[in-house]
């Protein structure tokens, strides 16, 4: 019997919001050996990978695929990687992945359906039991994923593929001590510091003597984790470093998001959405890479045989004229009407739809948007009153 | 946080899990409308309630959400009508008795009938009768627990009232049935004029009426502006939308309408939920 066997019939328990009492100390060893013990014990294990210049979710098979050493800079509609010589491995705000990617992936099989005998046959596309861990989440998108979640099981019909994707995900988070000057999750959502959600939770620390990791469990299967790997526990001294490093990390946020945002993105009328519209592209890269972003469009399609089709669910986007096309074309013609949807949606009807907001405050609709719309400048312009704004025309 | 459950997908679920169905006839209704009459190749047709949806798709080429219009007490099977717009329901629409294809469902809201003593009044623009039709044999089948019942009907052209045929059989069994088409044409001596005019026209029992609507966006402001007038509570006026579905489920974002998610919020919704959205454009 493997551990992942052993676990499936753990019960996950209850997640505290209190961290819990032990905090046990990882030095990089243990990390590899963490990791490695994630490996054997999952079928597939997510994580930090840094290629094409940009640091990825991507499925990993050893500590050796984590990037070491690299650090971002990233502002409105610019990313860079480079190297800064440490030893250190989560030293970096994030990357354009989220939890998104490996609980609803891009594209995902439904069915496929086959002609037989006369008849159309549906073979629906079965969700194993493939188990799976992640290392690297962060604060903002295990908050996220929780958004996610309540948009694909809170409803009539629960989605299958996401629930067996999400159900049994051991998450590792990584405590945010680099957030980017892109993201405002202390306004927006949960950060930098993880307080919920995860298996296990880490904080990296720079050290004299190498870099440390500080570790705590949320849930008994994290423990048992923690155990297995015979840890000692950390002194006062790191955990005393632990809080000033992610008072450091919270002190300095350039951007927020206001708390009347929800009411300032429902102006339908407003003359901002004109504004805006003249730089978007209408391209979905925000879309994309936002972590609750849920749209899907159904894709069918036949074999050259004519004799079996294929149905897939793939991300869509609302800023595509095909997502609200009707009869007679698409009902959100006007690229003002699209970026109106997005953001009213996001920040303001996804509270009437789902209880909540749709924005954690990553920003990588920021920092990924080719022409630099910063939604959080966007709401500033919304929240002016559109008759005392003064004319361009004036000196 | 997450509710643990199986990770295999029930065969069951309609999310997935498309009937086969076959189609037995094809009825051509008015120009480019037609009414695809089917059944399961596994079984009974499902139970669903009037205003109910189904996902009906095209083998290969993809899934449009259509009304089912037969009567809900109909137990061998559904009808479907559809108007050929684009390449999926072309394909439906071009199929054949014999021919195969799927539905998922049915999802959505229905109407609700539960208007013991009330007046009814049902409005409807062009093919925004298809919606209503199951509706109007349920109402019928139960005639006796309803005060007046009328249905305004109005298409562009005479030839283009759908079910014009059926019309003479719901007045028999006690439907006040008043057709009207926009513009005067040879041969026509009924009324003349849009829905809301001719809903004008009639001597609404203001506060005693209940209306349901299906037609264009601009037939079910008007007419909801004229039975307010009439002292018709807002909340007594049920409407249904039509908006790109994908998943049928509130599961894919498409068919948003300002809050609501009208694949699981409607498609049959009370008009006070979708008054304001329905006057902003493109939302």
């Amino acid at each position: 019997m493997t551990l992942a066997q052993r676990w499936a019939g753990v019960d996950p328990g209850s997640v505290s919001s209190e961290p819990a009492a032990e905090w046990w100390l990882m030095r990089a060893g243990d990390l590899h050996r963490l990791v490695s013990l994630l490996t054997v014990e999952f079928d597939e294990v997510f994580g930090p990978v840094a290629v094409d210049g940009v640091i990825r979710v991507r499925q990993i098979h050893s500590l050796a695929d984590l990037p070491i050493g690299v650090t971002e800079e990233q502002e409105t509609a610019s990313y860079r990687l480079h190297e800064t010589g440490t030893a250190l491995r989560f030293s970096y705000g994030l990357g354009p992945d989220s939890l998104k990617s490996i609980v609803h992936p891009p594209r995902s099989p439904v069915w496929t359906m086959r002609r037989q005998d006369g008849s159309l046959v549906v073979d629906p596309a079965l969700h194993g039991t493939t188990t799976r861990a992640v290392i690297g989440a962060r604060a903002c998108d295990i908050r996220a994923l929780e958004i996610l979640e309540r948009t694909q099981t809170g409803g009539p019909h629960a989605d299958p593929a996401f629930t067996a994707r999400r159900s049994e995900l051991f998450v590792v988070a990584i405590d945010c001590t680099h957030p980017a000057p892109t993201c405002f999750c202390k306004t927006a959502g949960q950060g930098p510091a993880a307080d919920q959600g995860f298996d296990l939770a880490v904080t990296e620390l720079d050290d004299p003597n190498g870099v440390v990791y500080l570790v705590r469990a949320g849930t008994d299967r994290g423990r048992s984790m923690m155990f297995a790997l015979h840890l000692g526990y950390a002194p006062p001294r790191q955990i005393e470093r632990r809080t000033r490093a992610l008072e450091e990390a919270n002190r300095d946020f350039i951007r927020e998001l206001p708390n009347d945002a929800s009411d300032v993105v429902r102006q339908t009328d407003h003359p901002q959405w004109e504004v805006v519209a003249e730089r978007c592209l209408t391209c979905g890269n925000c879309t994309a890479v936002c972590p609750t972003c849920f749209c899907t469009d159904m894709e069918d399609r036949v074999g050259l045989d004519g004799e079996t089709a294929t149905r897939t669910r793939v991300w869509d986007t609302c800023f595509s004229q095909e997502y609200s096309h009707l009869g007679p074309g698409p009902h959100r013609a006007s690229t003002a009407a699209r970026y109106r949807q997005w953001l009213s949606h996001k920040l303001g009807t996804w509270h009437d739809q789902f209880g909540e907001s749709g924005c954690v405050g990553c920003g990588r609709c920021i920092t990924w948007c080719p022409v630099g719309i910063d939604l959080t400048a966007e709401i500033e312009s919304l929240s002016l009153d559109p008759l005392s704004r003064p004319s361009e025309e004036m000196p | 946080m997450s509710t643990a459950v199986s990770g295999t997908t029930s065969p069951n679920d309609p999310l997935l899990a498309p009937r086969v169905h076959e189609v037995t006839a094809m009825i051509d209704e008015i120009p480019d409308v037609v009414t695809i009459r089917c059944a399961p190749i596994d079984g009974p047709p499902s139970p669903f309630q009037a205003g109910q949806i189904g996902m009906v798709g095209a083998f290969g080429v993809g899934e449009a959400a259509i009304s089912i219009s037969s009567p809900v007490s109909e137990p061998r099977f559904h009808e479907y009508t559809i108007r050929r717009a684009g390449s999926i329901t072309t394909a439906l629409t071009r199929m054949r008795p014999g021919d195969q294809f799927w539905v998922r469902g049915p999802f959505g809201k229905p109407w609700n009938l539960d208007l013991d003593g009330r007046d009814i009044l049902i409005a409807a623009g062009g093919i925004g009768l298809a919606p209503l039709r199951s509706a109007v044999y349920e109402v019928l089948k139960h005639r006796e627990r309803y005060g007046d019942v009328t249905l305004v009907v109005g298409a562009r052209s005479s030839a283009l009232l759908l079910y014009s045929n059926e019309y003479e059989m719901w007045r028999e069994h006690g439907l006040a049935v008043f057709d009207t088409i926009d513009e005067p044409e040879p041969g026509w001596s009924g009324r003349v004029g849009f829905v809301n005019e001719a809903v004008a026209a009639l001597d609404v029992a203001g506060p005693a009426t209940s209306a349901l609507m299906c037609g264009p966006d601009i037939m079910m402001e008007l007419t909801a502006q004229r039975l307010i007038s009439a002292d018709v509570s807002p909340d007594h006026i049920q409407l249904t939308l039509e908006r790109n579905m994908q998943c049928g489920n509130g599961l894919c974002g498409h068919c948003q309408l300002g809050p609501l998610i009208i694949c699981r919020d409607g498609p049959v919704v009370r008009y006070p939920s979708v008054a304001e959205s329905l006057m902003v454009k493109e939302l």
